[in-house]
């Protein structure tokens, strides 16, 4: 069976593919993603397509099973083992490869401490990495587009490492459109702030407390039916993040000039 | 009178001087006021509206009469946010 090892933040994955066909689904529905030789893997992945149906709903079954735990949506499942290290993932699309692997990932930085997925796209910008963050429609992939030439470390899923001295961010392949334009660095880049983000007709950027921070934080991490455990972990990580990285309500319109409020 | 004391489960968060309750059951945060902060601690031990109207009568000067009726709406909102429950 062929595999491929790959670097997703920290974590070294190595994907068996079942069929050419996976390897192939695999790469268009992560152009971006980053290869790795000569390390050794800290994830083993097997990957089979041909699951189930089309998707129908977030709607997600947890089963404990032995040894490990089972995620099943419509279309895809995976089977972990408890400490994440060797998982199969059997998907129905591109859309469910892509779903399954950000679950998957979310689950094992999780689980490490090491971090979490925010629901944001990320730029690069004088060798420090701005956040932005928000619902649906508050423009967080508009205002990645308008902060081109900059590289676009993030445009959906942002990967947040989060330590004591710092926190950071890394390249992210789950992405939804801007596949060109990447960050494609394998390095961590020094969180500067975190914007949550309405549009507004005029550019103004609040500071927030850290509290309102935290509060605004909590719904846009990718987590799915957390444990009271993982929910008590999410948030010592957020409030962790909340604590070292300022954050910032940013109201702007369809124009790049938002950077003058930022850089 | 009824006597209430926090949930086990529930923590408490400071992120610099502001107070929140950490209610991991449910994913929830509840952000609280100085003075509620200073209730919730008095919550590790069962406690009354009327034993901790006074506990603020004497830690705060100047309280008026009405932080009875707050304390009340206070721990009604701890209830309904399943902070705390009851002590008995």
């Amino acid at each position: 069976m062929e595999s491929q090892d790959l670097i997703i933040g920290e974590h070294i994955l190595r994907i068996f593919f079942e069929t050419a066909n996976a390897k192939m689904l695999f790469h268009r529905t992560f152009p971006t993603v980053l290869m790795s030789f000569h390390c050794e893997p800290t994830v083993e992945i097997q990957l089979t397509v041909g699951y189930g149906d089309p998707f129908t709903d977030y709607h997600i079954v947890k089963q404990a099973i032995f040894g490990g735990f089972r995620f099943m949506r419509t279309d895809y499942v995976i089977e972990a083992e408890d400490n994440y290290r060797s998982v199969k993932i059997d998907v129905h699309d591109s859309l469910a490869l892509k779903h399954a692997f950000i679950h998957f990932y979310s689950l094992l930085i999780l689980h490490d401490r090491w971090g979490l997925l925010i629901h944001s796209s990320c730029i690069a910008d004088n060798g420090n990495a701005h956040m932005f963050a928000g619902h649906s429609g508050a423009g967080k992939s508009t205002a990645a587009a308008l902060s081109q030439p900059r590289g676009i470390i993030a445009d959906e899923a942002a990967i947040m490492r989060i330590r004591p001295d710092g926190v950071s961010v890394f390249h992210s392949p789950f992405r939804s459109e801007l596949q060109s334009a990447a960050a494609r660095e394998p390095v961590p880049w020094p969180l500067a702030g975190i914007h949550m983000l309405y549009q507004a007709k005029q550019h103004r950027r609040t500071r927030l407390t850290k509290s309102e921070g935290l509060l605004q934080l909590l719904d846009k991490v990718f987590y799915w039916n957390p444990s009271t455990e993982e929910s008590r972990a999410i948030i010592h990580l957020l409030k962790e993040a909340a604590d070292l990285v300022p954050l910032y309500d940013l109201h702007f319109c369809k124009d790049p000039e938002f950077w003058e409020l930022i850089s | 009178m009824n006597r209430y004391v926090r949930k086990q489960t529930c923590e408490t968060l400071v992120l610099d001087d502001e107070i929140m309750i950490l209610n991991p059951a449910g994913l929830t945060i509840t952000k609280i006021s100085p003075v509620g902060g200073f209730c919730w601690s008095l919550l590790s031990a069962a406690h009354s509206i009327d034993s901790l109207s006074a506990a603020v009568h004497e830690h705060y000067e100047g309280t008026d009469s009405s932080v009875e009726q707050d304390i009340s709406e206070f721990l009604d909102d701890l209830l309904e946010c399943e902070l705390i429950e009851a002590a008995d």
